[in-house]
């Protein structure tokens, strides 16, 4: 097993490389990061000259990603220069974007599975009643929605139209406390926290509808494979009682791919919460990478993407171990 | 078409048909299938009739006054503009209707593309096998490692525009899952006697592959490329709503949604038909996907 481990971890260095040097290439094809220096009478062309040099924007192409992934992995000059915000480095404009995508994304996801199991044996258990078909029906709505014009309608009808939830962005400006509108960040911490809450629960109800549609399927699925194992019928046959049939039997088997599903799920978490973040201005790493494409941020983009592929690769490979794990009939060659 | 005799609990029914034929009997007793395939039909034929169907609107032309308001921008419905105006004054039920052209063929288009890769890698990785399966294979998974929405929108801002740019964008990312299911289709398949005997009798490589494998290998490929079509539809949509698609002024679903949220509070009916456009569209190519894995491998329990 622990062989297993090590020889996986290994095989991502080279994808991970790959996928890297790739986004580098095409995030560099989309434009220059200092064209946009030419235009400020405060910077003179020896400046820029300058710059380049410092961030080796002078080198050949992959020489220049060398560097940049040096930088990248012991951060010494801070990820490059960013034009969205400028004046700071890209590591600490992206940093202080992680936290709020963390917190949606991941309780999306979460909420996302943990409905649809429950919901997903169900409807296998009841296949063909009228529960299992609206709920099924419910799930190729989650799928075939478009997210961004879901997340636009919600905010049309529930925020603008009635106004049970704010329209945009991820907190308050001002808390009321004692009658006295107070700044955020000087609130108390559940306070900010529901604050917090009331603004994301249009964005997350959004990806969760979104996520639960394939997970309702697979779950459905996998449930009604199983239930027509042999193994399932010998238990029935041998006086088992449902319940422990279902539970024990059925559920533990059926449940292992979707285990290995959830690392895979990634990259549409991924372009579900780009789109959500988007749609509802919540300042997450998401919409910064919209942003940094639009203003041709070159090197947010290239730290955000890299970001991206990391996750997923990760992803990838929680998934296989995952399966070596829950599975004992899956080998460790 | 074969003559085939079935014996049946006593009781011998001969009946004609072919594979495809029993197939779309299966597919006849999914009611939403069905539903589905009758949605699409009556989408296709409404996008093929864009021009009389259009009242007479023109999708490209501002329109000068309209009588019941004082602005044409952004007027509400009236006679002969039933959706109203956008923006631009330009009539939104026909850039509806030629909108839909233009999602309509970029879902179909990638589709195909996206198939047809994902068929020749597949083909070539399952049927060679060794040093090129598994530089296919591996290519293939890192495909499957990019980050594919972020990816996009890079792509589209790094070659902006055409509607063939959008469609290459979009296949780029559309072939490795059939490319998977052929693989392992054709290892199983060439292990079979048609293939040992179609090498026995001296045919080449690229003939097994097309005339023997390539038609074995179609059920789970139509599947995949029906509800992939639905996946491109979205993908095609997001990347105009966010601005980075198909550019104005040609009209597509996603692209008469970029500005919605600007004009959500002074016309947001512009912002419900193209959205539900597209949410019946890719419901019915999911619905008709489900539909058609059901038919095409009747062992399946779902």
């Amino acid at each position: 097993m622990k062989n297993y481990l090590i020889r996986r971890a290994l095989e991502l260095i080279p994808v991970l490389f790959a996928i890297a040097f790739v986004s580098f290439w095409l995030v560099s094809k989309m434009g220059d990061p200092f064209a946009t220096l030419i235009i400020n009478p405060h910077v003179r062309p020896e400046d820029i000259q300058r710059l380049r040099h410092i961030w080796h924007w002078d080198e050949p192409l992959f020489i220049r990603f060398i560097y940049w992934l040096k930088d990248f992995i012991y951060p010494k000059a801070g990820w490059g220069l960013s034009i969205l915000a400028p004046g700071r480095n890209v590591i600490e404009v992206v940093k202080s974007r992680i936290p709020i995508t963390m917190a949606f994304s991941a309780t999306s996801m979460i909420l996302a599975v943990v409905i649809s199991i429950p919901l997903g044996v169900y409807s296998a258990l009841h296949q063909y009643s009228i529960s299992d078909y609206v709920l099924t029906f419910f799930a190729f709505f989650g799928m075939s929605m478009p997210t961004f014009w879901f997340g636009i309608m919600l905010m049309y009808l529930l925020a603008v139209k009635v106004h049970w939830f704010p329209a945009a962005g991820a907190h308050s400006a001002f808390i009321t406390i004692n009658g006295l509108p107070t700044e955020f960040k000087d609130a108390p911490a559940i306070k900010r926290f529901l604050d917090t809450a009331w603004h994301l629960a249009l964005p997350i109800f959004v990806l969760v509808v979104f996520q639960m549609g394939a997970w309702l399927r697979y779950m459905r699925s996998s449930m009604l494979e199983v239930k027509h194992q042999d193994y399932v019928r010998t238990a029935k046959a041998k006086g088992v009682n449902s319940r422990t049939v279902t539970y024990k039997h059925a559920f533990r088997n059926a449940i292992i791919p979707i285990i290995t599903l959830i690392g895979l799920s990634f990259p549409g978490l991924i372009g579900g919460a780009m789109i959500t973040e988007t749609v509802f201005a919540i300042d997450g790493i998401g919409r910064l990478t919209f942003k940094a494409v639009m203003s041709q941020d070159v090197f947010v983009a290239m730290a955000l993407i890299t970001i991206f592929a990391i996750l997923v690769v990760l992803g990838n490979f929680i998934a296989d171990i995952l399966y070596a794990v829950v599975d004992p009939r899956i080998r460790y060659s | 078409m074969a003559k085939n005799t079935y014996i049946d609990g006593g009781t011998t029914t001969s009946e004609t048909y072919s594979y495809w034929r029993k197939v779309f009997q299966r597919l006849r007793k999914h009611h939403l299938a069905m539903i589905a395939l009758f949605v699409l039909g009556l989408l296709i034929l409404v996008v093929v009739l864009a021009k009389p169907l259009s009242f007479g609107n023109d999708p490209y032309t501002y329109i000068k006054s309209v009588p019941w308001i004082a602005r044409p921008e952004l007027a509400p419905p009236g006679p002969g503009h039933p959706l109203g105006l956008d923006n631009m004054a330009r009539d939104a039920w026909s850039r509806i209707l030629y909108g839909g052209r233009v999602s309509l063929a970029v879902g179909f288009i990638c589709s195909f593309v996206g198939a047809s890769i994902g068929l020749f890698f597949g083909l070539i990785a399952g049927y060679f096998g060794g040093i090129a399966d598994m530089l296919i294979m591996r290519f293939t998974d890192f495909m499957l490692s990019i980050p594919v929405l972020p990816i996009m929108v890079v792509l589209a801002a790094v070659i902006r525009g055409s509607l063939a740019a959008i469609i290459f964008i979009i296949s780029v990312f559309s072939w490795m899952g059939v490319a998977r299911l052929v693989r392992g289709e054709v290892l199983s398949l060439k292990e079979q006697e048609f293939t040992e005997a179609a090498k026995a009798i001296g045919e080449s490589p690229a003939r097994i592959m097309i005339i023997h494998l390539l038609p074995n290998t179609m059920a789970p490929v139509i599947v995949a490329s029906t509800l992939a079509i639905a996946g491109n539809i979205i993908y095609e949509a997001t990347l105009s709503f966010l601005g980075l698609g198909i550019r104005q002024p040609t009209p597509s679903w996603g692209n008469m949604l970029n500005g919605a949220q600007t004009f959500m509070l002074t016309a947001p009916w512009l912002m419900w038909w193209p959205g539900i456009a597209i949410l019946i569209t890719t419901l019915a190519f999911n619905f008709l996907g489900d539909g058609l894995r059901d038919a095409l491998d009747p062992r399946l329990y779902r």
